[in-house]
């Protein structure tokens, strides 16, 4: 390991090593194309040295910092690969390898297979990019980057229904704008644009806009409100592949990345401030409304992208409170996410292909013909629902104690609106799992029988699944050994929650949330059916239908204050075309007529006119000698 | 209040009245005779205007040429409205249209 | 003594010059004419330019007269005296009342700025060398002048014959 790590110790090998060589695997795997068996191989291949480099500059604890010249134009990419992002590095580059076998399989016999992982190849290339970079204006050349990839994504196999590609780069790149003008701001202030060379910077004055800018550029990207709508639209049209990768893992590891930097070196944030507080009731609005909208949703990828929309808003929450406890409580939630949401979205994918479709209304019972993947789906229903004992527990319990223990005033209502948000995912996790495997068996209409063949779908789903129960027993490991660099705790964070009473009430709210959904059972017959007394409830129904229609979509809003402004714009052209084109001729042409009718041939009127010049000039002249 | 100032009165006076005349008739001929008086007027200013220099010679040798061009005006002018009086039949202005806009 | 002479005569002048407007018979204009010619003619004899008033009674008292006679009777047009549409004492009537105005006006505006005229010392020069000396290239014009006038006149009389 240590070989390895010295090879990489230059700045110059680090980016050839780490982002120019899933290049150079990206068009190999694009040759590769439709050849499946070749395709998945060197998809393992990339998956493996990656992870060989990403264990190598994390495990080795030591730092790289270098200064590597692009020729000619004064450009220097500034890389600094601390504790920090060098642990990014390596739980991307794990989750990659796991990821990217499945995409790879799951592409098998479709026709943008090679140029699909292509694109992810190129993701995972911006991604190590941006990670490993000190100076923020390559981090944003980097994070741009996945703009290009994202959009290429969404459009590959929906040339003629590219709105929502258009919508994904809109918000993404919305997003990214800001982001572009807080680094603005901040290295303005700070005095230097590396991120080595800012630290503790005050949120006053110019300060406000430069945090406010970064954190909503940098949440933005994962999916953070109001940047959320195109994840669920991008649901329905793109492959259940992208979903896994993109929504589920790679953009949350980016986005928690540049927050929690933002949050505890760039800027000094103490809890209770108002900074924190704005970043707090971010993340609740977030985890509200995104998990209201998962609730009422048949369709088994939309569920899951508003699910993701929601946990990013425990995430934030947590990074709000700016408590170690907080932080950690996020960065392991976002650990525990890239497992248990790549997870639930590769069982997605798995249905789809058996399926053809992942209507919830469409199929039932699967329990016995899919007996792997519902055991996998119950495991990861139970984590991201916070079941004791899971992951996901612990990281929601750290996020509750973070959430109480923040000095301002809102506390009881923030950690009251985690626990709802916990409620209501309960209930829908609920409603999926049983609605999908459980009860009598029924198939969509033209699929005769499902199978849970596909060694390759599977494994990956098998080793998430695994590593859930996993970092439920180590969470220490997690929590204690790897977040640590960047809570800088003293205290042990990890182990079994210390407050007894916040285990209670979360464990009350699950069974809140059990009673909850067998009511609905029995009212309505058919589990899927289970939040339906949610949804139709009296001032609920009225939003529910507005937030349907998209009247809460901020991407409306823009489109429609783009039509106001294309409306002016046409205005104030037809104006300008009509002083040019009817006014002014207009003018002339009655002038003109004015003219010709006085002009009658009437020799006195002629003689008239003479006689009235010679007294003009007359006039004109004499008035000199006067 | 002197002879000078009542005399150039009087030729802009008759300035004035030929001008009207010019612009008012439906006669050809009273058109040549509206010219002459208007003429008459700056022949008239002229005079005033030597005796005021006090070199009347000079005065004169305009006055000289300008009745000159009286008298040729006064022929080519009789000329074209006898010619149209033979086209017309009549002296009146209002035939002469042919030049509308 | 002068000074009555010239009075008179310019009175005369003007007179004869609104009657020659506003008359309504062509021929009794033509006359009109010819007598504020002749007014004129002793003005200038008067104010010290005899050649002037030569010329003025020669040529214009004289010859213009006649031309016009002889174009009134080529274009005799009887009717056209009584004729209502050559009505010009109607048509002119508003002369006299204009011209009081204006020279009202005039007088008015005259005493406002204190116009005076000045009157200079007389040159004593030799007409003859100035009108043929001085004067050459006005004389050149007036050659082409007659010239030109010659020419109209005999194209406009040429015209006449072929149509006849």
């Amino acid at each position: 390991m240590n070989a390895v790590f010295e090879l990489l110790s230059t700045g110059h090998n680090l980016l050839l090593f780490t982002v120019g060589l899933p290049v150079i695997f990206a068009f190999a795997v694009w040759a590769a194309g439709k050849k499946d068996i070749l395709r998945t191989a060197v998809t393992a291949v990339a998956g493996i040295v990656n992870l060989i480099f990403g264990c190598a500059l994390y495990f080795a604890k030591a730092e790289i910092a270098d200064t590597v010249k692009m020729t000619g134009f004064g450009l220097d990419i500034d890389i600094l690969t601390d504790e920090f992002s060098a642990l990014f590095i390596f739980l991307t580059a794990a989750a990659f390898s796991v990821i990217g076998i499945y995409c790879s399989a799951w592409l098998n016999s479709k026709k943008y297979a090679g140029l699909f992982m292509f694109y992810l190849f190129i993701s995972l290339a911006m991604i190590n990019g941006a990670f490993m970079c000190d100076s923020l204006g390559a981090m944003l050349f980097f994070w741009e980057g996945l703009l290009c990839t994202l959009f290429g994504m969404l459009l590959i196999n929906n040339r003629e229904n590219y709105k929502s590609a258009v919508k994904a780069l809109t918000l993404s790149g919305i997003a990214d704008l800001l982001m572009m003008l807080g680094i603005i701001i901040t290295a303005y202030i700070g005095g230097s644009s590396n991120m080595s060379g800012l630290s503790g910077l005050e949120v006053k004055g110019a300060g406000i806009a430069g945090f406010a800018c970064l954190m909503l550029g940098a949440l933005g990207k994962s999916g953070c409100m109001p940047f959320h709508s195109w994840i669920p639209e991008a649901a329905g049209s793109a492959p259940a592949a992208f979903m896994a990768a993109f929504p589920g893992a790679l953009e949350k590891l980016l986005g928690i990345y540049l927050g929690v930097r933002v949050m505890t070196q760039i800027y000094s944030v103490e809890s209770g401030s108002a900074a924190s507080i704005a970043v707090m009731t971010l993340g609740a609005v977030t985890l509200v409304c995104a998990v209201a909208m998962a609730l009422i949703q048949k369709d088994m990828k939309k569920l899951l992208s508003y699910h993701a929309v929601s946990q990013v808003g425990y995430m934030v929450l947590g990074l709000g409170s700016a408590l170690p406890v907080g932080i950690a409580g996020a960065l392991f939630h976002m650990l525990n996410n890239v497992i248990y949401k790549s997870a639930l979205f590769m069982i997605a994918g798995f249905m789809e292909k058996k399926l053809g479709t992942t209507d919830l209304r469409s199929f039932s019972g699967l329990f016995k013909k899919m007996p792997v993947t519902a055991v996998c789906f119950t495991v990861c229903g139970f984590s991201i629902a916070g079941v004791p004992g899971f992951n996901g527990f612990f990281s929601k319990e750290l996020i509750f104690d973070a959430a109480l223990e923040s000095h301002c005033k809102l506390n009881y209502l923030f950690y009251a609106l985690a626990l709802v948000g916990a409620f209501m995912t309960a209930v829908s996790f609920l409603k999926m799992g049983r609605g999908a495997f459980s009860g009598k068996e029924q198939l969509p209409e033209k699929v005769k029988t499902a199978d849970e063949k596909g060694l390759l779908l599977k494994l990956p789903i098998i080793v998430m699944s695994a590593l859930c129960v996993v970092f439920g027993i180590f969470n220490s490991v997690a929590v204690d050994g790897w977040f640590a660099c960047a809570t800088g705790a003293e205290e042990k964070l990890g182990g079994w929650p210390h407050s007894a009473l916040l285990v209670i009430i979360s464990v009350c709210v699950l069974l809140l949330a059990l009673a909850d959904h067998i009511y609905g059972c029995k009212k309505t017959g058919k589990p899927i059916n289970a939040a339906d007394h949610i949804h139709y409830a009296p001032v609920l129904k009225q939003i529910y239908s507005a937030a349907e229609k998209g009247r809460f979509d901020p991407y409306n809003w823009i489109n429609g204050i783009a039509q106001g402004f294309s409306f002016v714009c046409v205005k104030i052209e037809q104006g300008v075309s009509f002083v040019y084109d009817r006014a002014i001729p207009g003018i002339v042409k009655k002038t003109g007529d004015m003219l010709h009718r006085s002009d009658n041939g009437s020799l006195s009127r002629y003689l008239a006119g003479v006689l009235l010049g010679v007294a003009v000039a007359a006039v004109i002249l004499l008035s000199k000698v006067l | 209040m002197n002879m000078e100032f009542a005399f150039l009165l009087a030729g802009v006076l008759l300035i004035l009245a030929g001008c009207f005349c010019l612009i008012r008739t439906y006669h050809l001929l009273k058109i040549i005779i509206g010219m002459e008086l208007s003429m008459k007027a700056v022949t008239l200013l002229f005079v005033i205007a030597g005796r005021i220099n006090g070199n009347m010679e000079l005065s004169q040798a305009f006055i000289i040429t300008i009745i000159v061009i009286e008298v040729v005006i006064t022929l080519v002018a009789s000329g074209v409205a006898l010619d149209l009086y033979k086209k017309y039949g009549n002296l009146d202005v209002r035939n002469l249209r042919n030049l509308r806009g | 003594m002068e000074n009555i002479i010239i009075y008179v005569s310019l009175a005369a002048l003007l007179v004869c010059g609104v009657l020659a407007v506003m008359l309504r018979s062509i021929i009794k204009d033509a006359i009109c004419l010819a007598a504020a010619s002749a007014a004129l003619a002793i003005i200038m004899y008067t104010l010290g330019a005899p050649w002037a008033a030569l010329f003025e009674v020669s040529v214009c008292a004289g010859l213009i007269t006649v031309i016009f006679i002889s174009g009134i009777s080529l274009s005799h047009d009887t009717k056209a005296e009584v004729r209502r549409e050559y009505d010009d004492k109607r048509r002119m009537g508003v002369l006299p009342v204009v011209l009081v105005v204006a020279g009202i006006v005039m007088i008015g505006a005259g005493a406002a700025i204190h116009f005076e005229m000045p009157v200079a010392q007389r040159l004593v020069q030799d007409f003859r060398e100035v009108f043929w000396n001085s004067r050459q290239a006005d004389i050149w014009g007036q050659i082409i002048v007659m010239l030109t006038g010659g020419t109209a006149i005999s194209v406009l009389i040429k015209e006449e014959k072929k149509k006849s």
